[in-house]
Formats: structure tokens, C-alpha cells, sequence
């Protein structure tokens, strides 16, 4: 399944997530720094 | 002719907790010099009744027509200032307050001329805000004279019981199949030692034959919509099976179920049938067909209960109930669950018979109970005579269980002791602890009591627990930090002292009911103080262990307390509704149906094909402002947060030195409320910080944050509740995809999108909030000049994206 990318607008850490199947919005949270300054980046393959 | 504005500006000293960080003097020196500002003094307490009678003598003689008050947090005083300035014949909303306390003097203790210079920008921005404040007119709601009451526990009767008495109609909604709660399950009260069905059973029975309440078991709520004075509730009845209104609990449904289960009001000792009325007491006084584990109703297989009712009230093709209620106001008393040890296996509870819970200790020693009162220990069936009890299991732990005191274990052990000392004065009773707190009235008498009556107290936890396989005794080994010696206890029968916790559904409900939690997960209070039984929520209230855990008399006495609470609204014919409100102006609307749309409330509505432009519902409309944002044609505005008024606090708050300032937005329920904890805590963090108040973080509109940048702010915090917490439902999804948006646009504008935070900060978080405005500091010495030079030059040249 193609994964969500991100980044914290924070901290700088980048990561991937995959993406709720519910689609339901939640609090985005770096897994690094706890920050909700997330961005999400262009899906990836 | 246009009325010319005049100001007038009150710093609070409040005792030395302004005056001693801020330099008052001098904050009340820079508001006298603003433009506008006719008059600015300095009181020692501004709350006080010389205080407000300083402004209303000051309105009247320099015919003031906007006031600031400098003082503490507007959630603490905002309504008392409002209250003062109407008596002197002001507009209510020509109010604005400056928070100086909680954001500013408690905040930088230790550093006078930074906490100064700050304390004078936020006099500054308040001013700039009071400028451009309109007098709104309230509107009045009509009120439905009568009160939901959620769970049917001891707080919960005594609050339908109370409001019934004082003529109010009430919807008693229980879970279960009767009421009673936890208090039903044990067996005598502390400190008075009385019985405590003897005590509760009458009340229930009062609450369920008193003609103003309407008694709901086996329920749930499922929908709340409205506001205060006018909520309308959904409740699904689950079905019993049992008509309750003909059922005479005669008992020969259960006679003849073949089924048998374990039955949960007996903690397990004893089993039940399908069909079975709860406890002998129960109210009401009917039976329930348990269909999880009834053989169904296929003659073949069964039907034996419908067949030996006399009454025929069994139906087991009982289809769930939807029932609509609408009521004035709502109290909230769902109780809490008690820790469940099985995670803690330490203590051995999973593997050793002989080791219980206090709740199971209970039913032990009840005389309603599994054994008739005959305290027996499980494995055997034998009397216990050597008992131990462990203290705190599951409280006042960072690991496994939860941080805080659970209240009420320390007395109930001490009370268990002294009941097996009634029934067996021989035996020997060993209590290990932490502390024992025996705070109340009688309870230390009680503690007295029960030493005297030989049960050994012992300062330490145990560190192993093991059973003797032969023997089926508990072995305990404990460290007593009295004598500083290992000890080693040899017990037949070890109870663990189990603390309360949330009520496993309080989450869900918090959501209906659109309500805060704690970090403890217990709802919050709209001030710890001042509205200790009031939710946040206009009309919301609670009692008892749904706040935090309490015993019985403090339910009952809090209980009462959200009755009175509860009682001046539904006592009113009318109530004044919050003058916050949208509006919309038709001239600008071009009927899109965007703002319709994101209202969580359903409070406006557009005819698009029509074009005829959005109408506010005005009573349903909350005012988050969430329309007023995503407005393009800016035909939105919300009264007492327009536009005009926020871009003027940003413009105020970045006049000087705008490259050291980080705006920050902070919606008012949950981040300023943690802001306030913060300052209340004492917690100290940098003093760049300047603070816009905003009643959703959904209301920040795009051009604010173009405005900041544009006027040379390095750094952007949009701040609001967590996601599912949000106030006003879902407005703040619309802040999340707002700062995405905005994100992409930074970056395609070549502004560094990092210089827009967002972050979800409950009203609980006050050392996270704290923590945030230290690492935004850091963030803001990381913005170079030249980048805010960049950012202002090119938002320059746009027009329209950043005309604010």
C-alpha cells in the first residue's frame, strides 16, 4: 500500500505513514519530537 | 457624527502577583500615552469592590465608551469587568481584558524589564482591540424547563431526587438495567460504618416512583445537539425483553432458565440466569433477559421464561428504543470504574484464589453478598484469619495504573478492617502502605479506631507475593521502611486495595456532550475554583466520581451543588445567548454555500440556487468562526472577533521590534486555557511571545497570518484543541487543512512553510505548552532578517492574498 509521507515543520524529521483506511482526521504528531507542525508531502509509491 | 473613542485603562496590581514580576507603574505610564487612551490608573485589586467602583466612577467622569482591564485571564474575570461596565451603563462588549497575570507576570518572574515590556505590548494590543469593539446586543433564548440527568449512581439520584423536589421535570438515563451505581455493590459507608443499601435503596426507590422523573435504564445516549436552555437529546433504550411496567419480579422467569453465568453484581462469586432482576433492590424492580447468553427464543430450543410468565410481559422479540428528549440543561454523573489489577501481575491476582479485590471483598463480607456476610476466603471456603490489604494498587504510579490518589482506598480499607474486626475480633490484619490520608470529618477518628483495635499498619509495599501451593496462603514479602527490616508475612486471604479510574465510555460521551477531559482523563471543570460542578459547555454540569474520584458524600454534596447550578437556568424563562455570533452581509454573500457547509452546527443556511445569501440561525450558531475564515468574499463576520479587530491586534503586537515577536493564535478553550495553566503553575518560559485569543483556532483567517508576515513577524503559532476535541465539534479540522493550504502557498512563495506552526494543545497541557514556547524560541532565532526582509517584500507586491 502506498505510504504518506510527511515532515515536521519543527523538528525537520521526515517520515512515512500509511494512511488511514477510515480516512477519519486525526492529530498529526512527529514521531520525533511530538509536534503537530506535520506536513504532508506528496504521496509515495 | 461618528462617536469619538474614548478609552480607559486599568492595571491591576493583583496584591504583588502582577506587581511583583511587572513593573505596573510603568505598563500604566505606556497605556496613558496611547492614542485614544483619555484615562489609565493603577488599582491594587481591580476584582475588587473598590476596584469596580473605580471604573464605574471613571466611565461616568471622563464619559469612557471602551475599557481595558489589565489584569489576570479573561476566563477568570472577563464576566465580572462585563457585569461592572453594564452597571455603569456600558455595553458589555465594549469590554476588552489584557492578561497580564497568567501570560505575563506569573510566567517571567524572574526577569522584571522583559515581563514589563511585554505587560505593555499587551496592554498595547488590548487597546488596539477595544478601539474597534461594537456594542452587541444579546439575544434571549426561551429555556425547556427540565434536566437530563446521566447515570443513575448515588450522585445521580440525588440530583434527579433534588431537581425533581424543586418542580423540575427529569430524565434519570442509567446504562444498566437498574440504578444504584458502584455504592449499590457494597456493603457498609465509611466514616458512619451504616449500611450502604439501607442508605441507597430508599433513594432509588424515591427516584424511581417520583412523578417528575422519568427513569431510563439500560440506556444510552446517542446524539446531543442544541445549546443551553435548549438541548435536544437522543437515547437508545436497549431492549430489556422484560415489560417493566407490568413485571412484578415475581422471579419464575428465572426459576426455569436453563442458563447459568457468572453473575457480575457478585463480582463473579455466584452465578445468575439469563433472566434475572439485578440485585434484590434494584430499580426498577423488573427483570431483564440477558440475550447475550439467553438460549433464544426457538421453542424448540427454549422460550421456558415466556411460557412461566403469568403477566406475559416477556417479549423476546424486544427491539431496541429510540427516544427523543429536550431539556434546559444537562448534569453529568457517570461515575467511574475501579482499576482492574490483571495487568499487575505482580500481585499475583490472575494466579492466586486467594488474592481479591477490594470490590470482591465487598460482596464477601456483605450480608446481601454470595456467602451471607460469612467472610470466607475462595480457595476453601474456610475463614480467614491472617488478612492483608495492599494499598495504592494501581494509583499514584507513573508506570502501570494512574498518577493520582485515588481519594477514597485508604478509608475503605480502614473500614474493611474494621468490619472483620466485627466479625472476627481474633483476627490479624495487616495494612501495607504508602501513606494513609484520612483527610475527612470522622475519618481520622476511624483510622484511630482501627489501630486501637490491633490492625497493624505497615509502611511498605510488598515485593514479592507468592502462594503456597500446600496451603493456598499468600506469602508476602515486604520492606518496612518503619524498622527498615524485610519482613515476611505468611497470609491467608491478600485484598488489593484497587483505586477508580474514568468510566471506560466517559471518552465517548465527553464527544457528544462536547466536553474536556483532564490528563486524568476525568472531566474538567470550566474553573477548579470558582465553577468547580460547571462544564465548559454552557448548561453542562456534573457530580460525583465523573469529575474525580470521590466518596459518597462528597457525590451527594457536589451532587446538589450542580442542581442549584442547574436550577438558575431552568428557574429563567429566558437566558441571555452569548453575543458572539456570525453575521452575514448579504451584499458581499454570493450564496456559495462554503460557510453552510463548515458549520459544524448546521447554523446557516443558503439557498444557492436562489442566491438569495446565507442566513445565520442565529440561537444554533456558537460563534467559532469557522465560516467567518473560509468566507472568499469576506461577507462573514463574527461579532467581538471581526476582522478589523484581530488585524489590529496583530499590527499593534508587531509595532516594535517585530523580527523578536512569534504571534501567536490560541483558541480559548483548550490552548489559552493551558496558557493559563501554565501561568498558574508558574512555569516560566521566554517573553517573545505575543498572544491573540481567538474563540476557535478555525477563525484564524489566511490573511491574519499574511498580515504577521507582512509586518515582519519571523514565526506563526495557530494554536487549538487536539483533533476529536475541538470545542465546536469539527471547526478545527478546518485549521489543519488551512495550514496545509497556507504550508504549499509559503513554499511555492519561497517563504520557509516552517515558519507557520501548528500545534493541538489541551487545556490540560500546561507543561507542554510551556515546552512548545521554548522550542518556538529556538525556531525564531533560527529566521534570519534577510528572510523576513524576503517575506515582507514579496507579500507586498501580492495584492488580495495579503490585503489585511
Amino acid at each position: 500500500m502506498a505510504k504518506d509521507a510527511f515532515k515536521c515543520l519543527r523538528c525537520g524529521n521526515t517520515y512515512e505513514q500509511e494512511p488511514d483506511p477510515k480516512q477519519d482526521m486525526k492529530d498529526r504528531v512527529c514521531p520525533r519530537c511530538k509536534s503537530n507542525s506535520v506536513r504532508r508531502l506528496k504521496p509515495r509509491e | 457624527m461618528e462617536e469619538e473613542t474614548r478609552i480607559g485603562v486599568f492595571v491591576c496590581d493583583c496584591g504583588m502577583n502582577i506587581a511583583g514580576s511587572v513593573d505596573c507603574e510603568a505598563v500604566k505610564d505606556a497605556a496613558a500615552g496611547i492614542p485614544g487612551v483619555v484615562v489609565a490608573m493603577r488599582n491594587k485589586y481591580t476584582c475588587s469592590d473598590p476596584g469596580q467602583e473605580e471604573i464605574k466612577r471613571n466611565i461616568k467622569e471622563h464619559k469612557l465608551n471602551r475599557i481595558v482591564v489589565a489584569s489576570c485571564s479573561p476566563r477568570m474575570h472577563e464576566s465580572t469587568f462585563r457585569k461592572c461596565i453594564s452597571q455603569a451603563g456600558l455595553n458589555p462588549y465594549l469590554l476588552e481584558m489584557a492578561n497580564i497575570r497568567e501570560h505575563c507576570s506569573w510566567v517571567h518572574l524572574h526577569d522584571k524589564p522583559a515581563a514589563t515590556a511585554k505587560a505593555s505590548d499587551i496592554v498595547k494590543i488590548a487597546v488596539a482591540k477595544a478601539r474597534l469593539l461594537q456594542p452587541i446586543l444579546e439575544t434571549y433564548i426561551p429555556v425547556t424547563d427540565a434536566a437530563l440527568v446521566i447515570g443513575g449512581g448515588v450522585a445521580g439520584i440525588q440530583a434527579a431526587l433534588d431537581l425533581a423536589d424543586a418542580g423540575h421535570k427529569v430524565y434519570l438515563v442509567e446504562k444498566q438495567p437498574s440504578i444504584g451505581g458502584i455504592m449499590a455493590r457494597l456493603d457498609k459507608t465509611f466514616p458512619t460504618m451504616d449500611c450502604s443499601i439501607c442508605v441507597l435503596g430508599p433513594k432509588m426507590m424515591d427516584a424511581g416512583k417520583h412523578p417528575n422523573i422519568e427513569l431510563i435504564a439500560n440506556s444510552d445516549i446517542v446524539r446531543v445537539s442544541g445549546y443551553i436552555g435548549n438541548y435536544t437529546v437522543e437515547i437508545n433504550k436497549r431492549a430489556r425483553h422484560v415489560d417493566e411496567t407490568e413485571c412484578n419480579s415475581c422471579g419464575k422467569c428465572a426459576e426455569v432458565c436453563p442458563v447459568i453465568v457468572p453473575d457480575e453484581f457478585q463480582q463473579g462469586f455466584s452465578s445468575r440466569r439469563a433472566a434475572y432482576i439485578p440485585f434484590p433492590q434494584a430499580v426498577p424492580p423488573a427483570y431483564v433477559i440477558d440475550m447475550k447468553n439467553c438460549l433464544g427464543n426457538n421453542p424448540i430450543r427454549c422460550n421456558k421464561c415466556v411460557e412461566a410468565c403469568e403477566k406475559k410481559c416477556i417479549d423476546l422479540h424486544m427491539a431496541d428504543q429510540n427516544i427523543e428528549v429536550k431539556v434546559g440543561t444537562i448534569i453529568v454523573c457517570t461515575g467511574m470504574d475501579v482499576y482492574d489489577p490483571t495487568a499487575l501481575d505482580e500481585y499475583g491476582y490472575t494466579r492466586y484464589e486467594n488474592v481479591i479485590t477490594t470490590m470482591e471483598f465487598e460482596r464477601l463480607i456483605c450480608g446481601g453478598g454470595p456467602t451471607e456476610g460469612q467472610l470466607l476466603r475462595p480457595s476453601d471456603r474456610q475463614v480467614p484469619h491472617r488478612i492483608g490489604f495492599v494499598q495504592c494498587v494501581g494509583s499514584r504510579t507513573a508506570n502501570r495504573g494512574n498518577p493520582y490518589c485515588s481519594n477514597v482506598c485508604c478509608m475503605n480499607t480502614i473500614k474493611d478492617s474494621l468490619l472483620i474486626k466485627e466479625h472476627h475480633p481474633d483476627s490479624e490484619i495487616y495494612v501495607f502502605y504508602m501513606d494513609i490520608r484520612a483527610y475527612g470529618k470522622g475519618f481520622e477518628d476511624l483510622y484511630r479506631r482501627s489501630k486501637e483495635e490491633g490492625v497493624h499498619f505497615v509502611r511498605g509495599f510488598p515485593g514479592e507475593i507468592k502462594e503456597d501451593p500446600a496451603t493456598r496462603n499468600v506469602k508476602v514479602r515486604v520492606e518496612n521502611t518503619t524498622t527498615c527490616l524485610v519482613e515476611e508475612y505468611d497470609l491467608d486471604m491478600l485484598v488489593l486495595s484497587v483505586g477508580l479510574e474514568p468510566e471506560s465510555e466517559l471518552k465517548k460521551l465527553t464527544n457528544l456532550l462536547n466536553v474536556s477531559l483532564t490528563s486524568d482523563g476525568f472531566l474538567m471543570e470550566a474553573h477548579p475554583k470558582l465553577r468547580p460542578v460547571d462544564a465548559p459547555t454552557p448548561g453542562i454540569f456534573f457530580a460525583g466520581s465523573v469529575e474525580s474520584p470521590k466518596d459518597i458524600k462528597d457525590s451527594v454534596t457536589q451532587a446538589s451543588a450542580a442542581v442549584s447550578r442547574s436550577s438558575i437556568i431552568l428557574n429563567s424563562d429566558v437566558i441571555h445567548a452569548d453575543g458572539v455570533k456570525a453575521v452575514v452581509d448579504n451584499e458581499k454573500c454570493t450564496s456559495c454555500g462554503v460557510c453552510a457547509r463548515i458549520c459544524p452546527y448546521n447554523a446557516i443556511e443558503v439557498d444557492i440556487k436562489a442566491k438569495s445569501g446565507a442566513r445565520v440561525i442565529t440561537a444554533a450558531c456558537a460563534g467559532c468562526g469557522a465560516c467567518s475564515a473560509e468566507c472568499r468574499f469576506d461577507a462573514v463576520a463574527i461579532r467581538h472577533f471581526e476582522d478589523e479587530q484581530i488585524l489590529s491586534q496583530i499590527s499593534s503586537a508587531l509595532a516594535d521590534n517585530p523580527q523578536d515577536k512569534i504571534v501567536t493564535f490560541l483558541c480559548n478553550w483548550c490552548s489559552y486555557a493551558a496558557s493559563d495553566v501554565a501561568g498558574i503553575s508558574r512555569m516560566q518560559y521566554p517573553a517573545n511571545n505575543r498572544f491573540i485569543r481567538v474563540m476557535c483556532s478555525a477563525r484564524v483567517h489566511e490573511k491574519f497570518i499574511w498580515h504577521a508576515f507582512k509586518l515582519g513577524a519571523p514565526l506563526v503559532l495557530l494554536s487549538g484543541c487536539h483533533i476529536g476535541d475541538c470545542h465546536y465539534i469539527t471547526a478545527n479540522h478546518n485549521t489543519q487543512k488551512r495550514a496545509d493550504k497556507m504550508w504549499d502557498t509559503m513554499e511555492r512563495l519561497g517563504i520557509r512553510p516552517e515558519r507557520l506552526q501548528l500545534e493541538w494543545i489541551s487545556a490540560a497541557e500546561g507543561p507542554r505548552f510551556v515546552h512548545i514556547m521554548q522550542e518556538l524560541e529556538k525556531l525564531r532565532q533560527a529566521v534570519t532578517p534577510e528572510e523576513i526582509e524576503y517575506a515582507k517584500k514579496i507579500l507586498s507586491e501580492l495584492k488580495g492574498k495579503n490585503d489585511g
